[in-house]
């Protein structure tokens, strides 16, 4: 059996926990639970005849107070920085977590998530910023832990990524 | 300037203002004395002088003028300080403020520090004045509490010299000592002022005190033996300072000659032997000789006692003046006084010269600390290995101050000595307390086990108590511990490598625990160890603990309930180091793949211990049985416990169900409504949101002629408030809501059935009117839904009645006679009731719309000519026309004469009948009647 750790990284109330909770239960819940330290969830998956089981750590968010606790993130094998579509600044939040995990671990294999992508009407990144992120070779993809648009998607490509780099 | 103590004459100066005890001088002097007595010979005259001015007024304290300006202030202390600095000068200031410290203690020991004082006064002799007085002043120190205090000191010789001093001192010197005591009294009263001008003193003092030092001091040590009574030496010295001051000194002497007479008789008792020391110590009053004492203790223990002196007024200190006091008094016992002679004196001071310089310095060296601290150094250690090898006194010694030090120290730096010890003592500390813990819990099962055996009964109790089960509690208290999982973790990225659990310890998911312990172990080294090297070792939660060895590659996290052995942390450290070697490249190369750690199970295995405590109870019958009540007992308090317990859970089970129950029958009925909703036609529900409680929205399609979801559910006996619509309208193609559609838009006549097929066709059955059918015929055919219209079986009575009606006119035929044209009369009738007929036939077909018209064919016979035959028919058919007309028919009729062209018989009867039957019923006429459709208006008209 492989393990892979995996953390969810991102600022506070973008959706970490929602999508992990949409990902390993299939469950959303409008209702917002801060996440405090650190949350330990785990999935098993197969691919290609492999059993894998996912360890996900899912990092309390960072605000203007506290950075994250980068001792979490030592031995990640890859990660996901989520930012909220809704909120612009989350995405610059998540782009400087992606660049301090890359200083900490080196090029890991990673997602940047645009999550709630349910309403994205209401979206301060506007499809041109995307456009622009994706140019830039940024892994991306819009998701929603609502309606679990993309997520399954999301932690499958990672983990193939993550193998591949074996 | 270093002044040898002994050279120093301040003691003088106060033994000489105080000797005269008697003197009223004396207490004036006393004042003096001390400043004086510390500074220098002048002083000592002048104190001299003071005492014998003043002697008479005894009492004034005031006096200081006479002493002199310096000391006129007594207080002024300004000097002090100077004095301080200089590290030879200190012993002139010690002495002084020894004398302050003494007005405090004036207990015996102070008495002791005294004579030991007073001893030493002689070594002031150098000051001529000082000299005399002082062994005076130690003579009258001969009293008891001299005496004591030499014993005190352990001048062993002093001892023998006493008993004489009582007798003789007191007359001898007292004049002298007297006064210093007065002035003693006088700093007592006074406070420090002696302290602060002495130091004045002693600065002065030196340079003027040397030579008079010397003088007087020299002549002691030579005339020391001859001159045993000291009274003359005082006598001598005091003149000496009054050579300075001249008429004070000549009083000085006055006084002191008195006291030296009074003196004198002590030589003479016999004393002399021991006299040579005695003598001074005779001179002195046992109280003069007090106070002098503790004048001159404080110059006994010029060094060391100064500054706790001041502080401390103890005892401790007194004491220890005391015995250096008696150290230097008994290292003077065997020295000679000085000669009284003055020349002896000079030549003492000529002939020793050097000597007294050698002397001097040897002294200074004696006296300086560090000179001593350098001495003592070389062989401190030696010493003390010397001493405790004879006794312990040095460990008594040492053993006071070793405590204060350890607990001061201990004070100051508690986290130092804290880190010292624990990695020490902490090993011990938690082995004996395992142990001690261990011995604790079987000396108490033993306990229980001997009281009644009653552990079982307890256990069980304690198990309804806390809940627990039974097997819980006593797995509990037979369990010493038991390893319930182990974990073996890659340290930095938390997975687990490999796992291994006892059956049923219910845990979660390994990897996440591996995980969470992993993240625990940041959070608490983040958060309290500040950066701090070092790793959480170990987690407690009630029973159990988690062991945890770590090292920066993996680690071991072992669950164990109870208290593991000691040695346990050693055996999971021994494990993990192996398994580090074993496992090196795989923790190097480690990427998530666990596969290649399945092996180290059996490493894990060896961890998984336990002990279970040993139950080995022999239990007598009565005792077997008491648990058994006991436990039957329990039992039925239980059951009762139960009963209650499981009839409340019942009650709330039941609640609970009831509450789902209503909950589901709420979802039943509600959905039942809805499927009623949607199985009625015309009504499509799109969609239904549905809600644990009322009301649920619906959105509907509704057909107008559907009825409305209010009607259905008030007919299926639902409240209609449970719902609320939006209701969209739309045409239904729903078979019955078109046949509802047909039947709202035609009128059906009574008899007239409407039914609709599934293919669309729409039938009517039953009889209407021709004209309702033609017109509904189109109508039916326009209507939504409708496909065909069937109308074949729809039948109108009237006209068949019509057909009817005319089947009889066109059935009837008349005959007529051979070549008549009224019919035969037999026909008449038949004629009349067709004619009837018709006028009824008309009747009936006028209101439906229809026209009627007759056609009448007139036929006749073969016989005859054809043209008579053919006019003979026609005349027939005008006899039938008017005979209608008669009857009031105005139905328009056509009449053919047909001759005998169609005989009766068809095509073949046209030949001549072969008998006269044959020809009669040729002549004869046909009626057809022809119905045609009116003009529609008409009908139009006739239909409304």
């Amino acid at each position: 059996m492989i393990n892979k750790k995996i953390c969810m990284l991102g600022a506070f109330s973008v959706g970490k926990t929602s999508l992990v909770s949409q990902y390993v239960h299939s469950v959303f819940s409008d209702k917002y639970l801060s996440t405090v330290g650190v949350k330990i969830s785990k999935k098993m998956l197969v691919r290609n005849g492999q059993e894998i089981s996912l360890v996900l750590w899912d990092m309390e968010g960072k605000d203007i107070y506290a950075d994250i606790n980068t001792s979490y993130l030592r031995g990640a094998m890859g990660f996901f920085v989520v930012a909220d579509g809704m909120r612009r600044e989350t995405l610059e939040i998540a782009l400087s977590l992606r660049e301090t995990v890359f200083t900490l671990l080196g090029p890991t294999p990673h997602r940047l998530l645009i999550n709630k992508a349910d309403m994205q009407d209401k979206w301060e990144i506007t499809p041109a910023m995307v456009d622009t992120l994706h140019e830039s070779g940024v892994p991306l993809l819009l998701t929603s832990a609502k309606t679990g648009m993309a997520v399954e998607e999301a932690f499958i490509e990672l983990t193939d990524e993550m193998m591949r780099r074996r | 300037m270093t002044t040898p103590w002994y050279l120093s004459p301040p003691p003088r100066p106060k033994e000489e203002g105080a000797a005269p005890p008697h003197g009223a001088a004396a207490p004036r002097a006393a004042e003096g004395a001390p400043l004086t007595g510390e500074d220098s010979p002048p002083l000592g005259a002048k104190a001299a002088d003071a005492a014998l001015s003043a002697a008479p007024e005894l009492s004034i304290q005031a006096t200081p003028p006479a002493q002199g300006p310096s000391f006129s202030g007594q207080r002024p202390p300004p000097v002090f300080p100077s004095a301080y600095p200089g590290h030879h000068e200190d012993e002139p200031v010690m002495l002084t403020e020894k004398v302050s410290v003494l007005p405090d203690a004036q207990g015996e020991d102070q008495a002791g520090a005294g004579t030991g004082a007073a001893v030493t006064v002689p070594s002031l002799s150098p000051d001529a004045p000082a000299a005399g007085s002082a062994p005076a002043s130690e003579a009258a120190d001969g009293s008891d509490r001299a005496g004591d205090a030499f014993e005190d000191a352990g001048a062993l010789p002093r001892v023998e010299a006493k008993p004489v001093m009582p007798d003789s001192g007191p007359s001898l010197a007292v004049a002298a000592p007297a006064k210093p005591a007065e002035s003693i009294i006088g700093q007592a009263e006074e406070g420090f002022r002696p302290e602060e001008e002495a130091p004045a003193a002693a600065q002065i003092r030196p340079a003027e005190a040397r030579p008079k030092a010397e003088q007087a001091s020299d002549p002691k040590p030579e005339a020391g033996q001859d001159f045993l009574p000291k009274p003359e030496a005082e006598q001598a010295s005091l003149p000496e300072p009054g050579a300075e001051l001249p008429p004070e000194s000549a009083a000085a002497p006055s006084d002191t000659g008195l006291l030296a007479e009074s003196a004198d008789p002590l030589p003479d008792t016999g004393l002399s032997p021991n006299a040579e020391e005695t003598p001074p110590l005779e001179g002195l009053d046992s109280k003069t000789q007090h106070k002098e004492q503790e004048q001159s203790a404080p110059e006994a223990g010029p060094d060391a006692p100064e500054d706790s002196g001041d502080i401390e007024p103890v005892s401790f200190f007194a004491a220890a003046h005391a015995e250096q006091a008696a150290e230097e008094s008994s290292f003077w016992a065997d020295i000679p006084a000085l000669p009284d002679n003055v020349e002896l004196q000079e030549l003492r001071a000529l002939l020793f010269k050097r000597e007294i310089a050698i002397l001097e310095k040897l002294q200074a060296r004696f006296n300086d600390p560090q000179v001593i601290a350098r001495k003592v150094s070389a062989i401190i250690a030696e010493a003390l290995s010397l001493r405790s090898g004879i006794d312990r006194g040095v460990d008594k010694a040492l053993e006071p101050v070793v405590d204060n030090i350890v607990q001061l120290s201990l004070r100051k730096r508690q986290t130092e000595f804290v880190n010292a010890l624990s990695p020490l003592m902490g090993p011990s500390i938690r082995k004996s307390i395992a142990e001690s813990f261990r011995s604790m819990l079987e000396s108490f099962s033993k306990s229980v086990e001997m009281a009644f055996s009653w552990k079982g009964l307890r256990w069980r109790f304690e198990a309804m108590r806390s809940g627990k089960p039974f097997s819980d509690i006593v797995l509990l208290h037979t369990l010493v511990y038991r390893v319930e999982q182990i974990f073996f973790i890659h340290s930095e990225t938390g997975l687990v490598l490999a796992h291994l659990e006892n059956e049923g310890a219910g845990s979660q998911d390994a990897d996440m625990v591996s995980a969470m312990l992993t993240a625990i172990q940041d959070f608490v080294r983040d958060c309290f160890a500040g950066g701090a090297q070092g790793d959480l070792e170990s987690l407690q939660m009630g029973d159990f603990k988690i062991f945890i060895e770590k090292t920066p590659t993996a680690y071991l996290a072992c669950v164990v309930r109870g208290t593991p052995p000691s040695g346990f942390a050693e055996q999971l450290r021994g494990t993990l180091e192996l398994m580090l070697i074993e496992y090196a490249e795989e923790l190097a190369a480690f990427n998530g793949d666990t596969a290649p750690f399945a092996s180290a199970v059996r490493h894990l295995d060896a961890c998984m211990l336990s002990r279970y405590a040993q139950d080995s109870t022999k239990i007598s019958l009565w005792a077997k049985a008491m648990p058994a009540l006991a436990l039957l007992a329990l039992l039925w308090s239980c059951g009762y416990m139960y009963y209650g317990h499981t009839q409340e859970q019942k009650r709330q089970a039941a609640l609970q169900e009831q509450r789902q129950a209503e909950q589901t029958a709420f979802l039943d009925k509600m959905r039942m409504a809805v499927k009623q909703l949607r199985a009625e036609p015309g009504l499509m529900l799109i969609n239904v949101q549905e809600r644990p409680s009322p009301p649920w929205d619906i959105t509907a399609l509704k057909d107008e002629l559907a009825r409305s979801p209010w009607d259905i559910l008030r007919e299926h006996g639902h409240d209609p408030l449970l719902f609320t619509f939006k209701l969209v309208p739309f045409i239904s193609y729903d078979p019955s809501i078109i046949l509802r559609r047909a039947q709202a838009s035609i009128k059906l006549p009574e008899n007239v059935r409407m039914t609709l097929d599934e293919a669309g066709t729409l039938r009517f059955t039953g009889t209407a009117p021709m004209a309702w059918i033609a017109e509904t015929r189109d109508q039916a055919r326009a209507l939504p839904g409708v496909k065909h219209v069937d109308m074949q079986k729809l039948h109108d009575p009237k006209m068949e009645e019509i057909m009817r009606l005319m089947d009889i006119v066109e059935g009837t035929v008349i005959e007529f006679p051979l070549g008549k044209d009224t019919p035969v009369p037999q026909d008449m009738e038949k004629l009349t009731r067709a004619v009837d007929t018709l006028v009824e036939l008309e009747r009936l077909a006028k209101p439906m719309g229809f026209n009627l018209s007759l056609t009448i064919y007139g036929h006749a016979d073969s016989t005859g000519l054809d043209k008579r035959n053919y006019e003979i028919s026609q005349a027939r058919t005008r006899t039938v026309a008017a005979m209608l007309y008669s009857r009031g028919s105005s139905l328009p009729i056509s009449m053919y004469g047909m001759g005998s062209q169609y005989p009766k018989g068809g095509e073949g009867a046209r030949e001549p009948s072969a008998s006269a039957q044959g020809d009669q019923a040729n002549r004869r006429i046909e009626l057809r009647v022809h119905l045609f459709r009116a003009p529609a208006a008409d009908v139009d008209n006739i239909i409304q």
